[in-house]
């Protein structure tokens, strides 16, 4: 293992929130076996305290861990001035087995704490503890998650090497190359295209008929669609490149570090939607699906832009 | 109605300095009755009355009021029971000194009402009410301690709320500032109040409109 500065703050503080999450874990375990509401025993009372405690301690590592995970793609891109062959974080994690692994827990992750810290804020907004004993439920596996997420990160830093030359994204995601990102490239950049303005329509017809879980599920369709509509159709526009299909070159200072915003909305948008219908479905409250709406057009607009200013510029379309 | 059911506060508990300030406690306060809280220091009458106010939380057993559990009200709740139900007179006032009487009297409306004109307003019908609106304008610290106490009243009732807590209101007064304080106590009576004073003040006996007195004694409390 080799330690740069963004390796080690993403370990101390992986590291220090563990630390806490395993105090609420503790906690946890206490409160899914003896929180009974109706009791006013001593206990129950300590029990009422301490969740609170570690609701908030567990409330706090949770909003570090999501922003944590746009600092661990930061962290990947500046890595790749480090380990050789690599252009940008697609070239470092894929330097060895555990990357890809680690990057897909990290953004399952924002989901979960996501949906937990919804439930969270419901439980706090409730005189009776309403939601607590689900939401340390809920917690146990949290933590298992983030235990092995932080155990993944470990093995990731541990055999990332400086001597072994890894593939860099032209390879990568090269339609013509047999990997698993190449073969996803053999979808017609066009077909992506439409699929994703596809479930954007839908969405906004769910959205304006109110069907919620349809809406929470064509979001989560959203993500999928739109990283490989990125990949397939947008970023060539984005690089002026028809061969160039990286997700994350658009993280670099050449691109204006635009990769950020376009991940933050397509995230953020898609989280909000998947947020509405888990609060439907467990408070039974009709959601605001506006700031949804707003991130993913703000997404569809910006990455929109790119072809159509292509085109006007140069007259001719990349695909 | 306040109901306190098998109360039992320990402070510091599980360490060398534990102490049981309340032990089972079972009592009750009716709509607009005027108890007394009696005993010496130190025998739980103020914890009493926070368990009362759900300033502090007990270690076991509940506080109901109205029919609600406040022993068990998360924070946030706890806070605006009090807002909405609880008066709360202070021994040592707790008024902040570098403020003025207005301001201090319309502290507890800030978080919740959005208009300075209702809130100046609302403040200075209770001033009126507790004879202090002529110094409004006057930082609470230039004032005596009588007026202090008007000013933590007026304070207090802002709400107007149905309940009075009050613990060893006369503590820091003289014999005619308590006769004035008790008058007050006895004309919110009459408006149909809860009244729940913690005193060792035997003056508060002769006091027309007390219904009960409740003596404490080393965190048991009996009818007197």
């Amino acid at each position: 293992m080799f330690l740069t500065p963004e390796i080690l703050i993403l370990l101390i503080v992986d590291t220090m929130i563990l630390i806490f999450l395993f105090i609420a874990f503790v906690v946890a375990i206490m409160v899914v076996r003896y929180f009974d509401f109706g009791q006013d025993t001593p206990l129950q009372y300590a029990l009422e305290r301490r969740s609170y405690l570690a609701s908030v301690i567990v409330q706090y590592a949770l909003w570090l861990k999501i922003g944590l995970l746009f600092y661990f793609v930061f962290a990947l891109d500046k890595l790749s001035a480090i380990i050789p062959g690599a252009m940008c974080a697609a070239g470092v994690v894929t330097a060895n087995e555990y990357g890809v692994p680690l990057l897909m827990m990290k953004v399952v992750g924002i989901y979960l704490f996501g949906l937990w810290l919804i439930l969270n804020a419901h439980d706090f907004r409730t005189k009776d503890f309403h939601y607590t004993k689900m939401k340390f439920w809920l917690f146990l596996g949290i933590f298992l998650f983030a235990l092995a997420e932080y155990g993944l990160e470990l093995l990731f830093f541990r055999d990332l090497d400086v001597s072994k030359v890894v593939s860099c994204c032209g390879v990568l995601f090269n339609p013509l190359r047999s990997s698993a990102a190449a073969k996803l490239l053999a979808l017609d950049p066009r077909v992506t295209a439409l699929l994703f303005y596809g479930v954007a329509a839908l969405m906004l017809l769910a959205a304006w008929r109110r069907w919620i879980y349809l809406f929470a599920f064509l979001s989560l369709l959203f993500l999928v669609v739109g990283v490989i509509s990125l990949i397939e159709y947008f970023s060539p526009y984005i690089y002026e490149l028809p061969t160039h299909r990286c997700p994350f070159c658009i993280l670099q200072p050449e691109y204006g570090y635009v990769g950020y915003v376009l991940y933050g909305a397509l995230l953020g948008g898609s989280f909000l939607g998947v947020k509405a219908g888990f609060e439907k479905w467990l408070v039974g409250i009709e959601p605001s699906l506006r700031w949804a709406l707003v991130l993913d057009l703000l997404y569809v607009v910006m990455v929109s832009f790119y072809p159509i200013l292509y085109i006007i510029r140069n007259g001719v379309r990349l695909f | 109605m306040i109901e306190c059911k098998r109360l039992t506060k320990i402070y510091n508990k599980g360490t060398p300095k534990e102490v049981v300030a309340l032990r089972d406690v079972e009592c009750r306060v009716g709509d607009g009755e005027f108890v007394l809280l009696m005993g010496p220091s130190g025998s739980g009458k103020s914890t009493l009355l926070a368990l009362m106010a759900a300033l502090t939380r007990p270690t076991s057993g509940k506080v109901v009021v109205d029919g609600e559990v406040v022993s068990k009200l998360p924070e946030d709740f706890s806070a605006l029971f009090r807002h909405q139900k609880i008066a709360f007179i202070f021994q040592k006032f707790h008024l902040l000194d570098d403020l003025s009487v207005l301001e201090n009297v319309a502290l507890p409306l800030i978080p919740y009402v959005r208009s300075q004109k209702e809130i100046e307003a609302r403040a200075r019908r209770v001033m009126e009410r507790f004879l202090i609106d002529h110094k409004a304008h006057q930082k609470v610290g230039k004032l005596s301690g009588g007026e202090q106490q008007r000013v933590a009243i007026a304070r207090s009732m802002i709400n107007d709320p149905p309940i009075i807590l009050a613990d060893e209101p006369t503590a820091n007064l003289d014999a005619r500032l308590s006769e004035q304080f008790m008058q007050i106590l006895r004309e919110l009576k009459r408006d149909g109040r809860t009244i729940v004073v913690a005193t060792h003040d035997p003056r508060f006996l002769r006091v027309d409109g007390v219904d009960r007195v409740l003596n404490v004694r080393e965190g048991h409390v009996f009818d007197a």
